[in-house]
């Protein structure tokens, strides 16, 4: 190691400007794995015989992944510096109106009783989804810019829900997560869909 | 509260209070609201030992029972023997189990087991669910018992609608078919007489399921996954096209 070379863990001028906007190969790796992991979630499922157990595993994994994983260094070019200026919580209050709105106007059944694990469950998966898609996955895409992670994080958490759900939930789950990067981009969060998402599932137990 | 007039204001502000309390539900709960929650509950799903791969999900365990009924002179005493979950219920009628000679009780075992181990039903049917096994042991002695019940019957849960139910002794081979009733308005219970102790299971004809793993885009699962890999591939890719043409692009102040 050369005694000019800065000390462990910290990064020279010139190797963060090489570094800013490169994506690390092994987090694109996770990535690839964890969108088709939840992909398969169904078959895979349906193939074990504690599918609740392992579904808890896959999304306890898609979290901490998600919330370690190495994201490019974020350049925003075009992001506006009074984004940030926009506070989480009026921003989760029209995530959630549109929600709620949305679930009083369709109406349907529930997914069942209320149940302490449905609660947790339905928490679970919310939070992990949001940690995976709007941080992660949003992350590798942002230095395309904004408008691009959140119609290309929007496009994979729609495509993955194809085989739980079926094809005709696809424009729906794109609009959905719409909303959900539009909250990450405003809030530069993504605690904002994270809550969101937890009421959305939640209301559907109502 | 004696005169007529008290009860019907009572029975008004009753009235009043539940209304009030199904609008609040309605408007606090979204649209299907049930007038009435009384003991409705999802129907239980058939308990599998070895379930088809699309039933495995959610598959509860089904369940065992082991019951002794006192023998007396006339034979055991009338008893009714369920599992939990009640896919198998026995009514042994007084006498069902002969005396033996100093025993004074017999127990009376019921084990679900997987079908895909014992002999295939015959040709033009296939399983329709668990088999059941029935053994009874007089008790002190632990003799098995053997010959027949009497005066008994039992009802079988399938998962589907039957066509002919088997027993067969303790091997689990040899299926003999013996006459039964499937029970409206669901036909999926069907009930007859206890033969001896041995195995049970019922037969359909009824053409292999094909459930949503094999017919949905379920099966389409390895190739999306696959795609949505390279979705992600091709997006971090454009994702990095992206941000280099913006670089290139000299900033205007």
């Amino acid at each position: 190691m050369s005694a000019l070379a800065p000390p462990a863990g910290r990064r020279s001028p010139n190797q963060r400007a090489a570094g800013r906007g490169a994506v690390p190969l092994v987090s694109i790796a996770a990535a690839c794995a964890g969108c088709a992991l939840l992909a398969v979630r169904p078959a895979l499922l349906s193939s074990v015989r504690h599918p609740t157990a392992v579904l808890v595993v896959v999304l306890a994994v898609l979290l901490v992944v998600g919330l370690v994983a190495p994201l490019p260094q974020a350049e925003h070019p075009h992001t506006p510096a009074k984004a940030k200026t926009i506070g989480t919580v009026p921003v989760v209050c029209v995530g959630v109106a549109i929600f709620i709105a949305a679930r009083l106007a369709t109406g349907g059944d529930t997914l069942g009783p209320v149940t302490v694990a449905a609660l947790l469950g339905n928490t679970l998966a919310a939070v992990a989804e949001e940690v995976w898609f709007r941080r992660f996955v949003y992350g590798l895409l942002e230095p395309g810019g904004a408008v691009f992670a959140v119609a290309g994080s929007a496009a994979l958490f729609a495509a993955v829900h194809v085989t739980t759900y079926g094809w005709w939930v696809l424009p729906l789950d794109v609009a959905a997560g719409l909303v959900l990067g539009w909250q990450r981009a405003t809030t530069r969060s993504w605690h904002a869909s994270a809550i969101t998402h937890v009421v959305a599932n939640l209301l559907v137990l109502l | 509260m004696t005169s007529p007039r008290s009860r019907w204001i009572v029975g008004a502000l009753l009235g009043v209070t539940y209304a009030l309390v199904l609008v609040w539900t309605v408007g606090a709960h979204a649209r299907h609201v049930r007038p009435l929650y009384d003991g409705f509950a999802p129907t239980e799903q058939y308990r599998w030992v070895d379930p088809p791969a699309f039933f495995a999900s959610g598959n509860k365990t089904p369940a065992g029972v082991t019951s002794t009924v006192e023998l007396t002179r006339a034979g055991s005493r009338p008893a009714g023997i369920a599992t939990s979950d009640a896919q198998l219920v026995l009514d042994l009628g007084t006498g069902a189990v002969a005396t033996h000679g100093r025993d004074t009780k017999v127990r009376i075992t019921i084990t679900p087991v997987s079908a895909a181990g014992l002999e295939r039903v015959p040709s033009g049917l296939r399983a329709n669910g668990n088999a059941y096994r029935v053994s009874a042991t007089y008790e002190p002695s632990h003799v098995p018992v053997r010959q027949p019940f009497v005066r008994s019957t039992m009802l079988l849960t399938v998962p589907e609608v039957g066509t002919q139910l088997f027993t067969a002794r303790a091997t689990g081979r040899g299926w003999t078919p013996i006459p039964s009733d499937a029970l409206p308005p669901s036909n999926l219970s069907v009930s007859a007489n206890l033969a001896a102790p041995g195995y049970y299971l019922d037969a359909t004809r009824l053409p292999s399921l094909v459930g949503p793993g094999q017919s949905s885009s379920t099966s389409l699962a390895l190739p999306i996954a696959i795609g949505i890999g390279g979705l992600v591939l091709v997006l971090v890719g454009a994702g990095l096209l992206l941000a280099r043409r913006r670089r290139r692009q000299p900033v205007v102040r």
